[in-house]
């Protein structure tokens, strides 16, 4: 599990972030606790959709998790709810 | 008018040049599929530059013009003779709808009626007449059946450019901005060129929306969402309904597969498509693939090699070129206190300075050169319209169409090129019954030639028609007091009269030419461009307008010499040779101002007499052989200092009948040199040669 200790990720973020999910990617299974994020762009959701795609390249699992309602609002204006599951994709 | 409104003609007069251009060349070399598609985008181009404006009959009139060319590009309706007509005649009136909108002013009935019938035209010229208005009206009723009046479902497609992200701007906060004008019925990511985690590079974008949008608002407040961003994505704006759009952007984006996204996503402009084939398996597909693969490679190859042009008002080029006319004359200056100095570091470094300055100089003067042939074009509609109302018959050939010249210069010269060869069909050229009465071939010809000539681009004008009536030009000159009655002239001096306001020696009057107004004006236009015009004619044979234009108007490559006190610049380009005036040559001289060189005589032109200069600093007296079109002449001069990078200075109202001196240029001493205007000196010394 991945845990973020942040409460915003952005395109200043985007590229360590980037690193740390290629490392959490060698896992079998990649799950993101967002319990502590309340805000993300463009960049960060770019790569979560990055890593959906590489996920069900290599079958392996990736989860969002503990996505607050301020969160899913942002997935849901970029009309990316199927990354945390939804089957909108 | 606005900034916005200036950019919006321009580019739709390029726009229209540019279809202009592609339907004559493809009535005379045959239909070519590159430019049909490129006659649909220019097109296309025009109806969404023009929606943004509210030119609602630009809108209109395009988008049938534009339909048609989608069936052509689709190969479902064949390019004729007729229907390039048509796109002519097309091209004019969406000029005539342009000029209209932006004087915001309202079609004629006149006008309204050549509409009308265009339309009418282009309609019935669609694959089974009227099929296309009942596809349409499917597409409409699908979609208007749940609309509002007033309410229009719009698609929106856009796409980041890569750097977009650094823009700080965020896309999402974009798309909430279309909830406070309407309402998102549809929005779905593309998806298809975001990489794998391993290979993003995450600082990039690569992701893209299609929207259906409902609102009732107009397409420019909707394109204003992305107003701070309108560099940075790609997007498309269209009605929904716009089933031609919806095709186009299906085949723009079919890498993406977007017809099966907008089908899987239920959009509403994806009901045009039919359900998907079911792939039939056959040994053939693998070949298919392959070839479809081919394609998408080649495609992709095409985009790559692409290069992208981009608009810079004319004005910063010539700043720049100001400023590097400024650092040409601070450098020359530094040169000269190094010679001062001795100092042959500073010297060495400021050569390398000066030879980067010319580097930097001749890219900055080639961003301003253009083809001829690109503006030329359009000189074969005219030849054509004006032959066909004279009733003549003219094969009119371009030659040197890929001559480059200063974009200004090529405007200018346009209106004086379209005069004279409106004057060469109308009175050059005899009539096809005339001509075969005299032996000749039935069609005229008419060419437009043109090509360098040390220093200067050359545009010939030539006919084969009846030539010059030299007698009717000179009796009409003495009764119009334009010459002295006993003057004697040469056939040249009596050609160049029809350069004299007020003299035609056409005996009809038309209202193409022949009313004497125009050829003084057309002289006049040359000569402000520092340029010549020489008439050449033989009688039954034709005649040749030759016009030379310098190359360029700010900076040239001079060559510094002195004469008594004064320092002056030749062109460079009109150089031939330096030679010494030694005894042997003074010998030959014996009094007259010629010289035998290398078996030719070579009129001399001493410039320290001319200018009444001084008398000479020199030991040696130096000839400097100048050529400017067949002629050629010797200027005598005392001191040769050499190659001098001359920046062009008017010299101002108070010397502007210097003769013989086209400007002037600051040293690097600080002192002023002349610049000779070799045409005009030129002239000079061979009116005074004997007959």
């Amino acid at each position: 599990m991945m845990y973020i200790d942040k409460d915003e990720l952005n395109i200043y973020d985007v590229e360590s972030f980037h690193r740390d999910l290629l490392q959490e990617f060698k896992n079998p299974e990649v799950l993101i606790d967002m319990k502590n994020v309340n805000k993300i762009d463009i960049s960060i959701i770019q790569l979560f959709i990055s890593l959906h795609k590489s996920s069900q390249d290599s079958s392996k699992k990736f989860v969002l998790q503990n996505v607050n309602d301020e969160l899913r609002f942002i997935f849901e204006r970029a009309a990316c709810t199927f990354l945390l599951g939804d089957a909108d994709e | 008018m606005n900034e916005e409104l200036e950019l919006f003609c321009e580019d739709a007069q390029e726009q229209l040049t540019f279809m202009e251009n592609a339907l004559i060349t493809m009535q005379e070399d045959g239909i070519d599929e590159e430019s049909v598609g490129a006659l649909f985008r220019a097109m296309h181009t025009i109806k969404g530059t023009a929606g943004m404006f509210g030119f609602d009959d630009v809108v209109g009139f395009a988008h049938i013009a534009e339909n048609l060319l989608s069936e052509v590009r689709e190969g479902k309706v064949e390019l004729t003779e007729e229907m390039i007509e048509t796109f002519l005649q097309s091209k004019d009136h969406t000029e005539k709808l342009i000029e209209i909108a932006v004087d915001n002013e309202t079609l004629d009935s006149e006008l309204k009626e050549i509409n009308d019938e265009l339309l009418k035209v282009l309609k019935l010229m669609m694959p089974g007449g009227k099929a296309l208005d009942e596809i349409k009206v499917d597409a409409e009723e699908i979609v208007d059946e749940n609309l509002d009046e007033g309410d229009v479902l719009w698609h929106i497609s856009v796409r980041l450019k890569e750097h977009f992200l650094s823009t700080g701007m965020d896309i999402i906060n974009i798309l909430s901005f279309f909830n406070l004008l309407g309402e998102v019925k549809n929005i779905v990511p593309v998806l298809a060129h975001i990489p794998l985690l391993e290979d993003i590079d995450p600082v990039k974008a690569y992701l893209g929306y299609e929207i259906e949008f409902l609102s009732s608002e107009p397409y420019s407040e909707i394109e204003e969402i992305f107003e701070f961003v309108i560099d940075d994505v790609v997007l498309e704006i269209f009605k929904s309904n716009d089933t031609y759009m919806v095709q186009a952007l299906v085949d723009a984006y079919e890498s993406e597969n977007l017809k099966e996204l907008l089908i899987k996503n239920q959009f509403t402009c994806a009901k045009i498509f039919a359900p998907l084939e079911t792939p039939v398996e056959t040994v053939l597909e693998p070949v298919l693939e392959l070839e479809a693969e081919i394609d998408k490679v080649e495609k992709k190859k095409k985009e790559n090699q692409k290069s992208f042009s981009l608009r810079v008002d004319s004005s910063k080029i010539d700043q720049l070129i100001n400023q590097i006319s400024e650092m040409v004359i601070a450098n020359a200056k530094i040169i000269q206190r190094a010679d001062v100095l001795d100092d042959n570091e500073l010297s060495e470094s400021a050569t390398i300075m000066s030879d980067m300055l010319e580097e930097i100089r001749t890219g900055v003067m080639n961003v301003r050169m253009v083809q001829v042939g690109d503006s030329f074009n359009k000189f074969k509609r005219i030849v054509n319209d004006v032959a066909k109302k004279v009733e003549k018959e003219i094969d009119f050939s371009i030659i040197g169409g890929e001559t480059e010249l200063d974009k200004m210069v090529v405007e200018k010269i346009s209106d004086p090129l379209m005069h004279m060869l409106r004057n060469s069909i109308d009175h050059g050229v005899e009539t096809p019954e005339e001509r075969e009465s005299l032996g000749k071939p039935r069609r005229g010809a008419v060419t437009l030639k043109t090509y360098p000539d040390a220093g200067t681009i050359v545009i010939e004008i030539k006919d084969d028609g009846r030539g010059l009536p030299k007698d009717k030009i000179l009796a009409k000159a003495r009764a119009n007091g334009i010459v002295d009655e006993n003057a004697q002239l040469s056939d040249k001096e009596i050609y160049n009269l029809i350069f004299a306001a007020g003299l035609s020696t056409a005996e009809k009057v038309s209202d193409i030419s022949g009313r004497g107004v125009g050829m003084d004006v057309v002289k006049r236009n040359i000569e402000s461009l520092r340029g010549t015009v020489e008439i050449d004619s033989t009688p039954g044979e034709g005649s040749v307008f030759t016009i030379r234009l310098p190359l360029t108007l700010a900076i040239i490559d001079g060559f510094l010499i002195q004469s008594g006190d004064t320092k002056y610049i030749i062109p460079l380009e009109m150089i031939q040779e330096c030679i010494e005036l030694d005894s042997h040559y003074k010998k030959q001289m014996s009094g007259n101002e010629f010289i035998n060189l290398r078996d030719s005589m070579l009129p001399l032109l001493d410039v320290r007499t001319y200018f009444n200069e001084g008398k000479s600093q020199s030991e040696r007296e130096n000839v400097v052989v100048v050529r400017y079109g067949d002629y050629k002449i010797g200027m005598m001069v005392d001191e040769l200092f050499g190659e001098f990078q001359t920046v062009i200075k008017p010299l101002g109202e108070v010397f502007s009948k210097l003769g013989g001196i086209s400007g002037g240029t600051i040293l690097g001493s600080g002192e002023i040199a002349l610049i000779f205007d070799i045409p005009k000196l030129m002239e000079q010394k061979i009116r005074e040669i004997p007959q």
